[in-house]
């Protein structure tokens, strides 16, 4: 019998705290940066709302690389 | 001063302010360079004492490093950095739990100050791409353009997601932490800040675990076959 080899446990866990704050961070990096555009060059909420767009698409790509990556290793396995 | 914590010059050499956080660092560095050197100074065929320990512990480090980051070359050649990111956030999240600590000068945890924190990071970060480019050279540039160039501010905003949220979390976590001790101390002495103060010592460990794991995470991405 094939033996399934079980991830480490310390790998799932990085794997986790991983996407949450990289996604957290990437919303939050991007909305304080449009955020201080508008500030700065009084643009009203154009810079943040362009900041949280592109903090979210982010967030969705790495949501998206983390998918795919675990499909691959299972049809590699 | 905010709820005991000292802020401001220790001393100065010639113009130079020296803060108390970097004689608290520098005070965990030495003690861990003095504990290695006493454990290295008189190395043996068949290890005793402090020497067994810390043969245990690399090995240790090393096998677990491996099993993480899936290639055993990246892993001895990143295990030294990562166990001493360990041993330094370790020793410096529990260096505030020294009693009174939030009220002397020199004894609030470096990784309560975000500038602390961010070094930490901007070494992973330094370090990621090293990996990187040690590994794959050329083409590892090649990641920030792939699946295509119109992803590129994507991957860049990904890129600098990864220390933020390393600096973020580290800092808040032992901020906040000592912020709460030092609050409690003030409002109900001894039994109440003993409580606290005994969960900080799993939280100390565990956000300490965190980085280095995420580090060994993001070296490893780097450096593997992904790229």
């Amino acid at each position: 019998m094939a033996e399934k080899k079980k991830k480490h446990w310390a790998r799932a866990f990085s794997e986790a705290i991983n996407l949450v704050t990289t996604i957290a961070a990437a919303v939050g990096f991007c909305g304080y940066g449009g955020w201080w555009l508008d500030q700065k060059y009084g643009t009203g909420p154009k810079f943040t709302v362009i900041g949280v767009l592109l903090g979210m698409a982010t967030a969705i790509k790495v949501m998206w690389d983390r998918m795919v990556a675990d499909q691959h290793k299972k049809e590699t396995k | 001063m905010i709820f005991g914590m000292w802020d401001g010059a220790f001393f100065h050499i010639g113009p130079i302010p020296v803060d108390h956080l970097v004689v608290t660092e520098w005070v965990i560095i030495a003690l861990i360079g003095i504990i290695a050197f006493m454990a290295t100074r008189d190395m043996q065929r068949v290890p005793r004492g402090l020497q067994n320990a810390f043969e245990a512990i690399i090995i240790f480090t090393k096998d677990f490093f491996t099993q993480l980051m899936d290639e055993e070359h990246v892993a001895k050649k990143w295990a030294p950095l990562l166990t001493a990111f360990f041993l330094f956030i370790l020793i410096s999240n529990y260096s505030g739990l020294i009693p009174g600590a939030a009220h002397i000068a020199g004894f609030q945890p470096p990784t309560s100050n975000w500038n602390v924190t961010m070094t930490l990071a901007i070494i992973t970060f330094f370090s990621v791409h090293v990996a990187g480019l040690s590994e794959h050279g050329g083409h590892y540039l090649h990641h920030f353009v792939s699946p295509s160039p119109l992803m590129l501010p994507l991957n860049l905003v990904e890129e600098v997601a990864h220390p933020l949220s390393l600096t973020v979390r580290l800092f808040g976590n032992i901020f906040g932490e000592e912020m709460v001790i030092a609050f409690l101390l003030f409002m109900a002495p001894f039994v109440v800040p003993a409580a606290i103060m005994g969960l900080s010592l799993l939280l100390g460990a565990i956000q300490a675990v965190v980085f280095t794991i995420l580090s060994a995470s993001y070296i490893a991405a780097a450096a593997g076959e992904g790229h």
